[in-house]
């Protein structure tokens, strides 16, 4: 039976009941006011027999009644009625109907009997919740309509229904969809349905979405091509048109333009189905694959681009197993011919020709491949493809499968050969340099010959003479003893210092390999001084030293530092060799200068010869350039890389009425720095 | 060491140098041969000295910072006095040798033998010995 076929009968029946009773009340009302005893007639008991029954069809109907006063009041309720809710009849008749409802529903109950009031004899049909005695839900569908009753007064009849199964299936049934609706809108994932025979489409609100169309538009053909990349129209007609003659599942991605410009990928796959009509049907999903298309770019876009890095780089790649033997070797066309071919199977050390060579330097490596962890700059020998000696350098890192097993090493090779052979040339050079600062150490030597001489030749001159002495005091009568001792005294000083001329030299004419130590520059100038005394007394030069004990150290080798002083110098005394107007002065300075913000040494040679061109100043520092007759042209150019070697750096600047200065600047000794 | 002792009067030698340990040794040498030994630095001061005039014999070492020993001796022939010289140096070439000799100077390299020294000393105070008489 139809829920209003339902209701329909059981108002008719209320009616019919209320009638009766009605009927019934009236007449004994009736008797009574006649004053007769109240004895059922004929009619009346056929009457009272009516009542009877159409009391059991109210009472035990399927059908809920409620009979309500204007007021809201329970006047009458079927036992069914009151059953379904967890009452009995008398539990809530006299009570106030809206006690079975929700508080929140109570407004839309009066305004629902008000309506029947305003109304009388129209039935209003609604749906609503009441609540059980146990405090569950009951929904039903109400019928109901205000009566006039014989008294005049009105009364509100109600046929409730209950639904609550089919509310519990609709709610359900709106969940399952809301459900699906938030999973297409979660997963970009639409649905449709295309009738091929009608070309009916029906779409799910995510396709709606996806292909950016008002729900309430009817999907056609014609608006979707619209929306489809004017590029893809032709492929998407194609697949769709041979999958709905052939009746085929399909699957195509195809590009949308939205309205704004903007471009969305999608995905549509669609299974073909056979309706009872024997036509195509398609029941298919549409993904905006867009965001998965725009990483798949970025991915390739990065994959590109460390392809470009690779294969812009001299290298080639490596993989090793868990045994360390060379699995694969991938190079790429740059490279070709670079790596060498034919060691896969081999391990490292089987492929260097240096294992044997440097068996200390493996046998880390190999402790370090043992233990699984990364390593970076291996430099070892190997060879080309074509047998050639290279060098390679390589560096590489372990991986593990998804349980964290060793499964081996990858890595990246380089070849260093033309690094290494300018390492190795660099070395050569400095070596050579060290020659040469050497070669001229010694000539400056070999020029200062005399003085050195006369520097050795002064103490013996003493010690012969004080020895001489000591022999004439003992001689004396009586010996005089004292003075022989002093002699004795002076002849070991006069010894010492001959013994310190003669190390000062042999440390000059040493070749000793540069040794960086802490230096204090007055002891270096004061003993460069030593050596040129005498040059300096030859060439009637008198010198000026400005030293202060408040310097910076500095952090040099002692023997270049005084060759450079010792060369600076010479050429001074030299430049004022044919001076005779003005005195010959060589001054010595060592002050302190800030460059860069930092301490440094200023270290200054100043003479007052001849000076220097612009010409000459160009070229001073070049080698085999001299003004001198007998010169090699070496001096300057070794005293300003022995200067850069320090760090610091040699440059010459006239004076102000003739002469030059020679400028040193070195850094402070670091340790002091910080 | 016979002419020291042999004068009533001892002579009186004037050293110059200017490399103070070789000053010192010298007069220790002469001191203790009997001989009164001053010394100068250069020979500006020597010059400049009150022993100028008494002095019998002047050692002076050549290669000096401003006046060199032949300037020394120039200037004193200058100035009229015969004061015989010995002249040593540390750079013994043969020009200075030549120099020397034909300034009429005694001449000795360093280091020189304290008996060559004697011998020159000793002539030159015979050949002073011999001028003034």
């Amino acid at each position: 039976m139809m829920p209003g076929q339902i209701a329909k009968f059981g108002s008719t029946a209320a009616q019919l009941l209320f009638g009766g009773i009605a009927a019934l009340r009236s007449r004994r009302d009736a008797a009574n006011t006649r004053g007769v005893e109240d004895v059922p007639g004929p009619d009346e008991a056929d009457l009272r027999e009516a009542v009877k029954q159409w009391r059991e069809v109210f009472e035990h109907n399927p059908v809920m009644y409620f009979m309500v006063d204007p007021a809201g009041t329970v006047v009458n309720v079927n036992t069914f009625g009151a059953a379904q809710l967890g009452y009995t009849a008398a539990e809530l008749i006299g009570q106030s109907v809206l006690s079975v409802f929700f508080e929140e529903d109570r407004d839309f109950v009066r305004r629902c009997v008000a309506l029947c009031l305003e109304t009388v004899e129209q039935s209003h049909t609604w749906e609503i919740r009441k609540i059980r005695k146990d405090g569950s839900i009951l929904w039903v569908r109400e019928n109901a309509k205000a009566m006039l009753r014989g008294d005049g007064t009105l009364i509100v009849l109600v046929a409730c229904e209950n639904i609550t199964e089919r509310k519990e299936a609709e709610n359900a049934l709106r969940q399952s969809e809301a459900y699906l609706a938030q999973a297409q809108e979660l997963s970009h994932t639409g649905s449709f349905g295309w009738k091929a025979a009608t070309g009916e489409i029906t779409w799910s609100k995510e396709t709606y979405r996806i292909f950016q169309c008002d729900e309430g538009t009817k999907p056609a053909i014609p608006f979707m091509l619209e929306r489809i990349h004017p590029e893809d129209r032709l492929a998407v007609q194609r697949t769709t048109g041979r999958a709905a003659r052939e009746g085929q599942d399909y699957d195509h991605e195809y590009r949308l333009v939205m309205p704004d410009g903007a471009v969305k990928h999608v995905r549509a796959v669609a299974r073909a189905i056979r309706d009872a009509g024997g036509g195509m049907e398609f029941v298919g999903s549409v993904t905006d694959i867009t965001a998965a298309k725009e990483a798949e770019r970025r991915f390739r876009e990065s994959e590109q681009r460390f392809r470009d890095y690779a294969e812009t780089a001299s290298d080639w790649f490596w993989e090793t197993g868990p045994d360390h033997r060379v699995t694969q070797i991938s190079e790429h066309s740059d490279t070709a011919g670079m790596a060498p071919s034919g060691v896969v199977g081999l391990t490292r050390w089987d492929i260097a020709p240096d294992s044997d060579l440097e068996p200390e330097k493996w046998q880390q490596h190999r402790a370090a491949l043992d233990a699984h962890v990364p390593f970076r700059d291996l430099v070892y020998r190997s060879r080309d493809r074509d047998g050639h000696p290279i060098y390679v350098r390589t560096s590489g890192k372990p991986f593990f499968d998804a349980n964290g097993d060793f499964l081996g090493y990858r890595g990246v090779c380089t070849d260093v050969t033309a690094a290494i052979r300018a390492d190795q040339a660099e070395e050569a050079l400095r070596k050579a340099q060290a020659e040469l600062a050497h070669v001229t150490r010694v000539t400056t030597l070999g020029e200062l010959t005399a003085s050195i001489a006369h520097e050795i030749n002064q103490p013996l001159a003493a010690v012969i003479a004080n020895a001489d002495a000591c022999i004439a005091w003992l001689g004396r009568d009586p010996p005089e003893l004292n003075a022989a001792r002093r002699s004795v005294e002076w002849v070991i000083e006069d010894g010492n210092r001959a013994g310190d001329v003669i190390r000062r030299v042999r440390a000059l004419a040493k070749k000793t390999d540069i040794e960086m130590v802490p230096l204090d520059i007055n002891t270096v100038v004061r003993e460069a001084m030593a050596l040129v005394q005498r040059e300096l007394a030859t060439h009637a030069v008198s010198t000026r030293l400005e030293l202060s004990s408040a310097l910076p150290r500095i952090s040099g080798d002692r023997i270049q530092l005084q060759q450079v002083l010792i060369n600076l110098m010479m050429n001074g005394i030299e430049a004022m060799q044919d001076v005779t107007d003005r005195p010959r002065e060589l001054t010595i300075r060592a002050s302190e200068a800030y460059e860069d913000g930092a301490r440094h040494l200023l270290l200054t040679v100043t003479d007052r010869g001849v000076g220097f061109t612009g010409e000459t100043a160009q070229r001073m520092f070049v080698p085999f350039f001299t003004t001198k007759s007998g010169g090699m042209g070496m001096g300057l150019s070794i005293c300003r890389s022995i200067v850069e070697a320090h760090g610091g750096r040699l440059s010459a600047l006239p004076n102000q009425g003739g002469g030059a200065t020679l400028q040193i600047i070195l850094p402070p000794h670091q340790e002091d720095v910080s | 060491m016979s002419g020291a002792y042999a004068l009533s009067m001892p002579s009186v030698i004037s050293v110059i140098d200017d490399d103070p340990y070789v000053r010192a040794a010298m007069k220790n040498m002469l001191k203790s041969r009997g001989y009164v030994a001053h010394t100068f630095p250069s020979a500006e001061e020597f010059l400049h000295s009150a022993e100028l005039n008494d002095t019998s014999c002047v050692i002076t070492d050549v290669q000096m910072p401003k006046m060199s020993g032949f300037d020394l001796m120039a200037e004193m022939r200058g100035r009229g006095a015969l004061t015989p010289f010995i002249l040593i140096t540390g750079f013994p070439d043969e020009a200075t040798h030549t120099r020397a000799l034909k300034a009429g100077a005694c001449f000795l390299p360093k280091p020189f033998s304290t008996s060559a020294l004697i011998k020159c000393l000793e002539t030159a105070l015979e050949d002073r010995g011999k001028a003034s008489a």
